[in-house]
């Protein structure tokens, strides 16, 4: 469990060996690819992973995107730090 | 509405393998070197793959690795946007060979162990040393950084080192670990007696699993693949037929699983004669059990018919010798009792030989 409830503002996340995120002509979508599966992303999904460079933390994530979408900063935090979370427990992305 | 494309390909680039595991998926029937298909018509197989909108190609066998040009294909591959697979046994795979992969983008790597126990292992496989070279392979893929899945195929002879086994994992590297109960089809079928475990033995491996699983969120992801003997319903087999994947066999046949050949009747085509897409779209085999429109009941009127897809066609066949039943895996089915019946004496019985996997038995089992 040594990736679980470590997640905070100064997390800076990054890919697992064999996770990537790649656009999908065919299906018009951008998804992860893992070992053995892939997650399709919804439009502000895609916004969040396409910031995971293994240099950029969670909060300066948080603060992009808080002015992309023009919307309170705690707000985002959840939204974002709840997606990463479970990206983090499928053993997609680690810090 | 089209059909939906595929989104992976289990490219099978030889049956040729210095392994003997006699619970092999392959058929019986192995393909000869001289039926291979050649590196140009891969390369185009790689194209029309990627067009179609597969995702993953794994590449597999047999051992996909006795051919040499493994990493031509793995870099054509990765080049078109396709997220590579490498199914092996890793006995052919020295350091550099690994490393090489990597440079030329292969993603994940996943290699198959035969039980923790050095011993038990060389004896499963028909190969002495084979473990103790696996791994070596297993680390030396984690250090230059390859994704590592560990995989076991657990029988009545290895299940009991299970918590062993997940120990092993962490321990060379793997973030995957696929624990598969032996799918009875092929060499499987002939080995059924020797190789399936008691109810009590996977009742103890469930507990195990469940509680690991937990454990080791975010750092080992399990994948167990459950005895269709012990279970009340059965698997979504392929993700449903023709629905997700597609395998192409070393002589260049397409099919929709790699045991697909196992049911008569069925005509498959070659990559040689038409293209990828008009198989997976066109193709009889393809749409003879895609949908819902080919069931009989059970699954027919079954709330869960598009969940499990009535699980496993082959299965159906070997043992209630119609396709289109349902899986007797599933407890609605009228021979699930039988099968129950048919594991337990199984699992109780004495029988300790096995028949390994080869030509030559093949050919011999084929005269029969």
């Amino acid at each position: 469990m040594k990736n679980r409830g470590t997640l905070s503002a100064d997390t800076v996340p990054h890919f697992t060996p064999g996770a990537r995120l790649q656009y999908d002509k065919v299906r018009a979508a951008w998804i992860i690819q893992a070992p053995e599966r892939y997650f399709e992303l919804d439009a502000v999904a895609t916004e969040i992973v396409k910031r995971i460079d293994g240099a950029t933390s969670v909060e300066v994530i948080v603060g992009d995107l808080a002015a992309l979408y023009n919307a309170p900063k705690n707000r985002i935090f959840s939204d974002v730090s709840a997606m990463l979370q479970d990206l983090f427990d499928k053993g997609v992305l680690a810090a | 509405m089209g059909i939906p494309p595929p989104l992976a390909m289990l490219a099978e680039l030889s049956h040729r393998c210095p392994l003997k595991c006699p619970y092999c998926y392959n058929p019986l029937e192995l393909s000869a070197r001289s039926d291979e298909l050649d590196t140009d018509t891969w390369l185009r197989v790689l194209h029309e793959a990627a067009d179609l909108g597969i995702l993953q190609v794994h590449f597999s066998g047999g051992e996909p690795a006795v051919r040499d040009d493994l990493e031509v294909l793995v870099e054509a591959a990765d080049q078109l946007g396709i997220y590579t697979n490498l199914i092996t046994s890793a006995l052919l795979l020295g350091r550099n060979r690994i490393h090489d992969l990597a440079e030329r983008g292969l993603q994940h790597i996943q290699i198959s162990f035969q039980d923790v126990r050095p011993d038990e292992a060389d004896d499963m496989a028909g190969y002495p040393g084979a473990h103790v070279i696996k791994v070596a392979a297993a680390r030396r893929a984690a250090e230059v950084g390859l994704a590592l899945t560990m995989n076991v195929v657990v029988t009545r002879r290895n299940i009991d080192s299970l918590e062993q086994i997940i120990e092993f994992a962490l321990e060379i590297g793997a973030r995957r670990l696929e624990i598969a109960n032996v799918q009875y089809y092929g060499w499987a079928l002939k080995n059924r007696a020797a190789l399936m475990p008691t109810r009590a033995q996977i009742e103890k491996a469930m507990i195990i699993i469940s509680s690991a699983e937990t454990r080791l969120v975010g750092s080992l992801a399990i994948d167990y693949v459950t005895p269709d003997y012990y279970a009340r319903r059965p698997k979504p087999c392929m993700g449903g037929w023709a629905r997700k994947f597609m395998n192409v066999s070393p002589s260049g046949m397409v099919l929709p699983c790699h045991a697909a050949e196992t049911i008569p009747g069925l005509e498959f085509e070659s990559v040689l004669k038409r293209p990828l897409k008009d198989i997976w779209q066109q193709s009889k085999s393809f749409n003879l059990f895609r949908g819902l429109e080919w069931m009989v009941e059970p699954c027919r009127s079954c709330d869960q018919r598009e969940i499990d897809w009535g699980g496993c066609r082959c299965q159906a066949l070997a043992l209630t010798g119609d396709a289109k039943n349902a899986d007797p895996a599933c407890e609605f089915s009228p021979y699930h009792g039988g099968m129950v019946k048919l594991a337990e004496a199984e699992a109780s019985s004495p029988a300790f030989d096995l028949v390994y996997r080869g030509y030559s038995q093949a050919s011999g089992e084929a005269r029969n």
